[in-house]
């Protein structure tokens, strides 16, 4: 069965849902990720600057830096284009 | 951007979502129609000679092909149906225009349901234009039956139940394959848009890892 999103889409989600700070568990609930992908795509996009890490006591939250908007707009863009230009469907 | 593009998104979703509701319906229908042609040769089920017998295992084995393809036809309906359903909902009960992240989250989801889904719409394609095309050929014969009844002048009833049997396989006929198009557009439009998003995905890479 073909992946039903990519990297890309779900680093656009965990931005968008990161706006303001969010734990782990809530992260990969709401994204439907695993525990495992779930900590690769955070490594990832905390190593870039994407996310930031905060810490509260025993619990760590991730929230999302000013450079994600950059992504998150670009992503946008992208995205929307998608229904700017080309044939549509209509019954 | 946001406003072309969602309400461009809203219209082809809207339609979408009415292909696969009417598509659910005609399952419902082709059902029933196995249901009809198998119970029908039941009942008038003879037994005497070969030929007979023959008829009638011959239509009970159509009409249990009929409700097999009707299954599968609703169980496949409502997969792509569950799909969207949510999306529709959520859109039906944003404010206009769309919020920007909103509308990216749409579309984020009908490509990942499209991507999930892509076989199944080509199924349906597939089996839309075989189930269409079985049913005019339904709708020929009774339309065929229909005329010799009328010239022979002697059965003028059978003659005409007929030819409304014919208006009904005809019509269901040229819906299935109307439908099965539909699908077919889809399938291409969202080929495209896959296509196109590839290729995006240059550039989301060089703004991710440009640090």
């Amino acid at each position: 069965m073909p992946e039903r999103r990519t990297s890309y889409e779900i680093y656009w989600e965990i931005l968008v849902y990161c706006k303001s700070p969010k734990t782990f568990t809530s992260l990969i609930g709401r994204c439907d990720l695993n525990s495992k992908t779930g900590q690769e795509h955070l490594r990832f996009l905390v190593d870039r600057g994407y996310l930031a890490i905060e810490k509260d006591g025993e619990r760590t939250r991730y929230v999302a830096t000013e450079r994600a908007a950059e992504y998150i707009s670009l992503f946008s863009r992208l995205y929307q284009g998608l229904f700017d230009s080309g044939p549509g469907f209509r019954l | 951007m946001t406003d072309t593009s969602g309400r461009r998104f809203g219209k082809e979703l809207t339609s979408f979502f009415v292909l696969v509701l009417l598509n659910l319906a005609l399952g419902a229908l082709v059902m029933a129609f196995g249901m009809q042609i198998m119970v029908t040769a039941i009942i008038e089920y003879s037994g005497e000679g070969y030929l007979s017998v023959l008829f009638s295992v011959t239509r009970v084995v159509i009409g249990a092909a009929g409700i097999c393809a009707g299954i599968f036809w609703i169980k496949t309906s409502a997969k792509i149906f569950k799909g969207i359903k949510n999306v529709r909902e959520e859109y039906r009960n944003s404010p206009d225009p769309v919020p920007d992240r909103a509308l990216t989250g749409w579309i984020v989801t009908l490509l990942a349901h499209y991507r999930e889904n892509r076989t199944v719409i080509m199924q349906m394609a597939l089996i839309g234009t075989i189930g269409g095309a079985i049913f005019l050929a339904f709708g020929v014969t009774n339309l065929v039956q229909g005329v010799q009844a009328v010239a022979a002048d002697t059965g003028q009833v059978y003659g005409y139940l007929a030819f409304f049997a014919a208006a009904v396989n005809m019509t269901i006929g040229i819906g299935t394959i109307y439908f099965a198009r539909g699908f077919r557009t889809y399938a291409r439009v969202w080929d495209m848009r896959l296509d196109q998003a590839g290729k995006g995905e240059e550039s989301l890479k060089q703004a991710l890892e440009s640090r």
